[in-house]
């Protein structure tokens, strides 16, 4: 049938036979994603719609020539009379189309698509898409040039290269900063860093537009730059955008900082004291090492890292343990990561076994490996091919094939398990994500460890990159962190790939990597912004959207901009077990032997997971990284719960014990303060809790202020932050 | 019959009118923000404010939303396919309902006899299938972008139509808040104290109470009061730098709660006859039911129950009926959801409150037409069915309807963005209101593509 509609218009349509012949694949599905009809709300869908089925954003052009030429007996277009094609009437709505109008009638898609049916709706094996080229001719906005106009270049393997705008779907991630015309123009309503995102046939590309605050008049750092240093990136980015960085903190609250960030302790008061004494010029990197080499660090760390791994809380110790000793000896996250992929044994008495827990399903193996070893979300894959990334159904079910040659109970490799492919209804070929599938005999999860920790993967440094960066700064490079993808670019996307090529040039070293970012000014700032003075009032007033708009004119970015290129420091909220452990070194008088929260009794103890400030369900990720002081049953466990009053009122007790010795109100206020704070109270504080104290009628009431005191520097901001 | 308790005589609203909201542009421009206008709120002013920013004509003063957290299957509750072939049809059979012309689940016989009493919409319609995006777009009407979480419409109205009463937090999630896969903290931009008070404490349980509501030993409404200054100031000096977690307002609620015989009251499931308790069934979405009525006939507006578990990917019969294999009377998902909405429908009938009380019954997004191989059915967002009752929605009605195969909608779509327009117009709040984000970006509460579903009104 098909040869003879072909003859047809061969024989009756000379003239349109006589233009070069339009192809399929590179003319006629650019109109067909433009338009929106293969999106997941259309036809795109798995199920398709109305009976009509075209592959998610064209990623199946062979499928959806089937469905458009073939399928329904080749009903949706019509040979006698091409323009009479259900193909062309629908989307230009002569006939009725949910969709709606979706191709401009007599428009030049329209004459594309109907000169393709008057030569015979071919499809030749024509030109592919080698390479699409997204850039804009500026993607600096340099002072009042507001409208950058973006290229989209597709390259074919016959040679050519064409400008595909019109075939390009744009779209900013905050479109209320950017406006794209149809003819490619962006209009940036807005200064800071805006991400647009081009989609043309299945490629999709990103492009990072920077609209500076204040145009800076010395661009040193700019033009003085040398990719050697954490900073060398980050204050590149913060003159670009005619940011300015802030001060650096103070010495005392950078050793609360960096003990709280690298051991999850307070610092000792009299460690505070001998920093802040030493005239050492190195003593901040003395400090670094001295709580890098701790035990303090292993513990803590590994406390985060069986979070992250979502080690179960009723798995065996020796996993717990064995992600202990890996970091006490310093084993290289790739060799880590190796041990844990290729595991094989008991799950008792061999740690990394437990990575294949009895009774988990390998396409959870698949997901969990997938985002801790690549940082990325494949599980986005199992039902489509991913919308905005390169994962494809295979990639996602080929990884699971991987997982299901193993065994489990005793972790066997022993090759005989498989999973289905929904597309096929047939067992999934083994294949790397994104790579090539497996040979039968191949001992897959090798092949599968090899490519993760390669030297030149993509992806396995920059998740651990962007998970520690995030630690220590408060947010990662990209967020969320684990959804690293092309399409959601880093805010310094040259930083991360530097710190990955540091991070694999030093042994995959997870202290290494912590001890670069540490050392950074970046890293040491004050959590003020640049412009505060000492007055009471340091917030500026938020600036309307009106006002941002004329930038470039020194009009001031907001504190979550300020925080996000790294002006400021950001102030991160206690861990829940860090702040149970800080709370008891607090309120604990000194030499009593206590519990930590930061330990392994801890992680495997469910009631500790449901304390108000660390509530997670069983068999959730339990890696819950902040106490959520905003949430309501938290502040209630704080006034009234036994969370906070019953170590303040201890017997025995730091306060208690201080009580009885009959200090001063001001020793007694400055105790404290060195203890939750690292610093002594200042003379407007000592003022006011003076005249607290002194309200008292009775030891009684004295007592009950004294607690009443602490209560409220244990719920501050100030304690409840790392800053 | 009982009348709502109006437990305090000084009653207080928020204090911004709607005009006041979308006057901030001006006001931002004179460096007062948001942040600052809601400090206002503490003014008292008299209860029929509240009203005046009601969309004329609208009933509903308060919401009660029962989340089906998983995504329910349309399938097996409201919108069955008896003709359809078995692998579509499903375990479970249709039955007739109170309304002529109207079959739903044979899980759900209570609720049939009560058809006249909510809506059905068969037609909803969204992109997205995956849970954390699904339930953003559901409860806020925006598809989520990177750079913006928008507010759940329970935060909005809880902004928007201020206290009834100035005891208990205006918006409540039983047991627990976790919703869609548990990332949104349902305040979106809008400051945390519009957030749902979760209180992770079950109802159904025995030891039912939420925890640490009443007062601890040895503290005293002085020493309360003396913790609230000294809160107050430490707030003010704070040199945290960060001025997102300056907020007190959650510790003050807090605070208030403590000191409020009517807030512990509120939460005595006890004071209910056994009768009662069990006509709501005995699982956690029946015994929150009962207690969103409580809390709803308190003055409360916004009331979350969560169902958790309708993430049915296997097992559906089981999951969805039975409650565990081989059980003589059902208590799976659907027999409970029954009796928790079919009572709390009773209830607020009896007492006068259904007509200003929404009830909205959904979750994220249905499921496939097609059972899996693990006897179960995957995410579907194409076409599912929400449940709608009280607050002036006329019963009795099924709006849209899906395809044979219950794929995709075969007439009169509606998007998460009409629905929740339409629950703002419920709630008497004009869906074009504009909110500004603490940077001051003006945004609409739905955007203007969005349409309410007017004929779901009397």
């Amino acid at each position: 049938m098909f040869a003879s509609i072909l003859l047809q218009f061969l024989l009756c349509l000379p003239v349109d036979a006589a233009i070069s012949p339009v192809d399929f694949d590179t003319q006629v599905m650019p109109i067909l994603t433009k338009s929106g009809c293969n999106t997941g709300a259309c036809h795109g869908a798995a199920a398709g719609r109305g009976g009509f089925f075209l592959s998610l954003y064209g990623s199946r052009p062979d499928d959806d020539y089937d469905q458009i030429v073939r399928a329904m007996e080749g009903r949706r277009i019509d040979a006698e009379r091409p323009e009479l094609s259900l193909i062309l009437q629908k989307p230009t709505e002569q006939l009725s189309h949910e969709g709606g109008t979706r191709i401009e009638l007599d428009g030049p898609d329209h004459q594309t698509l109907l000169t393709w049916l008057n030569q015979g709706a071919r499809r030749i094996n024509g030109r592919r898409l080698t390479e699409f080229d997204f850039k804009a001719d500026n993607s600096n906005a340099e002072e009042g040039n507001q409208v950058v106009q973006l290229h989209a270049l597709a390259s074919f393997d016959d040679g050519t290269v064409e400008p595909v705008v019109p075939w390009t779907v744009f779209s900013a991630n905050d479109p209320s900063a950017v406006e794209i015309s149809e003819s490619g123009q962006a209009t940036i309503l807005k200064a800071g860093r805006h991400v647009i995102l081009a989609r043309y046939l299945d490629r999709v590309a990103a492009l990072e537009l920077l609209a500076p605050f204040r145009i800076n008049q010395q661009n040193a750092a700019v033009q003085n730059f040398t990719p050697d240093s954490v900073d060398a990136f980050v204050d590149r980015k913060i003159q670009q955008l005619g940011l300015q960085s802030g001060p650096p903190a103070d010495e005392a609250p950078i050793v609360r900082r960096l003990s709280l960030d690298l051991t999850g302790r307070l610092p000792q008061p009299a460690d505070v004291d001998s920093f802040v004494a030493s005239s050492a010029a190195d003593k901040t990197e003395q400090l670094i090492d001295d709580l890098l080499r701790s035990d303090h660090f292993v513990e803590f760390w590994t406390f985060r890292l069986a979070g992250a791994l979502r080690v179960p809380g009723n798995s065996p110790p020796v996993y717990y343990a064995w992600i202990r000793d890996c970091l006490k000896n310093e084993v290289p996250f790739d060799e880590m990561a190796r041990q844990l992929l290729l595991a094989e044994g008991e799950l008792q008495s061999n740690g990394p076994a437990n990575f294949y827990p009895a009774g988990v399903q390998p396409k959870a193996t698949a997901e969990l490996a997938s985002n801790i070893f690549l940082g990325i979300q494949l599980q986005c894959a199992n039902c489509h091919d991913h919308p905005l990334d390169q994962w494809t159904q295979d990639d996602y079910h080929g990884l699971a094939a991987i997982f299901a040659t193993v065994s489990r109970g005793p972790v066997v490799a022993n090759g005989s398990g498989y999973v289905i492919h929904p597309q096929t209804g047939e067992a999934a070929i083994p294949k790397i994500p994104g790579g090539r599938f497996l040979s039968e005999d191949s001992p897959h999860r090798e092949k599968l460890a090899d490519w993760v920790t390669a030297a030149d993967s993509p992806y396995f440094k920059k998740a651990i990159v962007n998970r520690t960066w995030n630690y220590l700064m408060g947010r990662g490079l990209v967020e969320p962190i684990d959804d690293l993808r092309s399409t959601n670019p880093a805010t310094h996307p040259e930083l991360l790939n530097w710190l990955a090529m540091d991070f694999g040039n030093h042994q995959h070293s997870l202290r290494h990597l912590i001890r670069t970012v540490c050392l950074s000014n970046a890293y040491q700032r004050s959590c003020s912004p640049p412009t505060a003075t000492n007055n009471k009032s340091t917030t500026k007033p938020a600036k309307s959207e009106t006002e941002q708009n004329v930038f470039a004119d020194g009009s001031n970015a907001s504190p979550t901009e300020l925080a996000q290129f790294y002006c400021v420091a950001t102030a991160k909220l206690l861990n829940p077990a860090v702040f149970h452990d800080a709370v008891n070194d607090v309120c604990e008088s000194d030499n009593t032997p206590r519990e930590r929260h930061v330990s392994y009794a801890a992680y495997r103890n469910s009631d500790f997971a449901r304390t108000p400030v660390g509530r997670c369900e069983i068999g959730e990720d339990c890696s819950v990284d902040q106490v959520a002081i905003k949430d309501l049953a938290v502040q209630l466990a704080f006034v009234n719960g036994e969370l906070l009053n019953d170590p303040i009122r201890k017997d025995g007790g730091a306060l208690t014990t201080a009580i009885s010795s009959k200090i001063g109100t001001e020793e007694l206020v400055n105790l404290f303060f060195r203890r939750a704070y690292s610093r002594t109270a200042s003379a407007r504080e000592l003022k006011f809790w003076t005249k607290q104290f002194h309200e008292a009628t009775s030891p009684d009431e004295s007592k009950l202020i004294a607690e009443d005191f602490l209560w409220s520097i244990l719920t501050s901001n100030e304690f409840l932050t790392n800053h | 019959m009982q009348k709502r308790i109006r437990p305090s005589s000084s009653i207080r609203c928020d204090g911004v009118s709607r005009r006041g909201v979308l006057q901030l542009g001006q006001l931002a421009g004179l460096g007062i923000g948001l942040p600052q206008m809601l400090a206002f709120s503490g003014s008292p002013c008299p209860a029929e404010n509240t009203n005046t920013r009601q969309v004329a004509g609208s009933k509903a003063k308060s919401c009660i939303l029962v989340w089906l957290d998983g995504g329910p299957s349309h399938l097996e509750t409201f919108d069955l396919k008896p003709d359809a072939s078995s692998e579509v049809r499903g375990p479970l059979s249709a039955i007739s309902t109170s309304v002529a012309g109207i079959s739903i689940s044979e899980c759900l016989p209570q609720l049939a006899k009560r058809m006249q009493d909510f809506a059905i919409v068969r037609s909803m319609t969204s992109p997205l299938g995956e849970h954390n995006l699904g339930a953003h777009y559901m409860l806020t009407g925006y598809r989520p972008t990177p750079v913006l979480t928008y507010p759940s419409f329970h935060a909005v109205g809880s902004q928007q139509l201020g206290l009834l009463q100035t005891d208990i937090p205006n918006n409540i999630a039983v047991p627990e808040y976790a919703v869609g896969g548990g990332r949104f903290d349902g305040a979106g931009f809008l400051p945390s104290q519009y957030a749902p008070f979760s209180l992770k404490a079950d109802p159904a349980a025995d030891d039912f109470s939420v925890k640490d509501l009443q007062p601890a030993n040895g503290m005293t409404l002085n020493r309360i009061e003396r913790r609230r200054q000294f809160a107050q100031q430490l707030s003010q000096w704070n040199s945290a730098g960060d001025a997102t977690l300056q907020e007190s307002s959650s510790l003050n609620q807090a605070l208030k709660m403590v000191t409020s015989p009517n807030a512990v009251k509120a939460f005595q499931l006890d004071d209910e006859t056994p009768e009662t308790r069990r006509r709501y069934g005995a699982k956690t979405v029946g015994q929150s039911c009962l207690l969103a009525r409580r809390l709803v006939e308190r003055g409360v507006r916004f009331v979350t129950v969560n169902q958790r578990g309708w993430d049915t990917h296997e097992n559906l019969f089981t999951r969805l009926k039975e409650g565990y294999t081989g059980a003589k009377t059902p208590v799976g998902l659907i027999p409970s959801l029954d009796l928790a909405v079919s009572a709390l429908l009773d209830d607020l009938k009896d007492r006068n409150l259904l007509d200003e009380t929404l009830v909205v019954v959904m979750g994220e997004f249905g499921r496939t037409p097609k059972i899996n191989t693990s006897g179960g059915r995957d995410h579907w967002p194409r076409v599912f069915s929400v449940v709608l009752a009280g607050g002036g929605i006329l019963g009795g009605q099924v709006i849209g309807a899906s395809d044979s195969v219950g794929e995709s909608p075969l007439e009169r779509p509606v998007t998460p963005a009409d629905l929740v327009a339409t629950v703002y117009t419920a709630l008497g709040i004009d869906p074009a209101t504009i909110v500004s984000t603490s940077s001051g970006r003006p945004v609409r509460l739905v955007s203007d593509e969005a349409k309410p579903v007017l004929e779901l009104f009397s």
